[in-house]
């Protein structure tokens, strides 16, 4: 098989595209603001809000899988028991960042600020 | 002679899945995935039949050796995999070069995991990953290319 091919410019092309698709998305309509509260889903469901600074453990049908610190402004987990523990690597998050462990389909992210309409 | 090829680069490939976790990656998430090199060089060789047995066999024998097996991220690996050497042998076979193919399939690869992944955990935010995954995939496809040739020219030596 050949090393390069011509019409291998169509998916360079193409990546380029998609690349370019999703930043321009981040830079129009993913430009959002978020709050100082954090929201933590197991399996796609909130089960917990924090906005207060704190160490807070949590649990998945009642056994802890890992823990959260919250210093008021940045997050971050420690002592998960996910066996790659790439949740714990990703470190302390900022406003817009997310915490994913995958193995106790576990999310943590900024809550979303709410649009401030204005109206007449 | 291709089975016994077949259960070589299955074991190679195996070694390199698990071997490569401990190779640095710029994120915290993911891996380079050099293993796939083995898959693009079966589909630009082989049936599909071949490409699709490395890419299941090197995932499952990878993850039973780093004790991962029927975890979350064995899926996501699982069924990238897959799906990567579907669509390299289909470019394969409209005269795609290895570059395309291979670019190609790493981006099949990170995209198929991501909807798994984010099917498992039941959330979207799993693809925020995406674009750099894409980015970084592109450059160790780009590497794949130089390793399934070389795979190649000893496919073609023996012969």
């Amino acid at each position: 098989m050949k090393l390069f091919s011509k019409k291998d410019v169509y998916v360079i092309l193409a990546l380029l595209v998609i690349a370019l698709s999703f930043l321009l998305y981040k830079f129009t309509y993913g430009n959002k603001k978020y709050s100082n509260t954090l929201e933590v889903f197991i399996n796609g469901r909130l089960i917990m809000e924090i906005d207060k600074p704190g160490t807070y453990p949590i649990y998945k049908d009642e056994k802890r899988i890992t823990t959260l610190i919250f210093n008021g402004k940045e997050a971050k987990v420690v002592d998960s028991t996910c066996s790659l523990k790439i949740c714990e690597k990703i470190g302390w998050i900022k406003p817009g960042g997310e915490i994913i462990c995958v193995p106790n389909k576990l999310v943590i992210k900024f809550k979303e600020s709410k649009i401030d309409a204005q109206t007449w | 002679m291709v089975t016994a090829l077949t259960a070589v680069l299955i074991a190679v490939a195996s070694g390199i899945y698990f071997v490569e976790n401990l190779i640095p990656f710029p994120l915290p998430v993911g891996r380079w995935g050099f293993s796939n090199s083995v898959v693009l060089f079966y589909a630009a060789n082989f049936p599909l039949k071949f490409s699709i047995t490395v890419a299941a066999g090197k995932t499952l024998i990878g993850a039973i050796f780093s004790g991962r097996i029927f975890s979350p991220p064995f899926f996501m690996g699982f069924f990238g995999s897959i799906a990567a050497a579907i669509v390299e042998t289909m470019l394969f076979r409209f005269k795609f070069g290895y570059v395309g193919a291979s670019i190609a399939g790493s981006a099949v690869n990170n995209l198929v995991q991501m909807i798994i992944g984010a099917f498992l955990i039941k959330s979207r935010y799993i693809f925020s990953f995406l674009p750099l995954f894409l980015i970084i995939g592109s450059i160790s496809a780009l590497a794949n290319v130089y390793i399934a040739k070389t795979f190649e020219k000893i496919w073609r030596e023996l012969q």
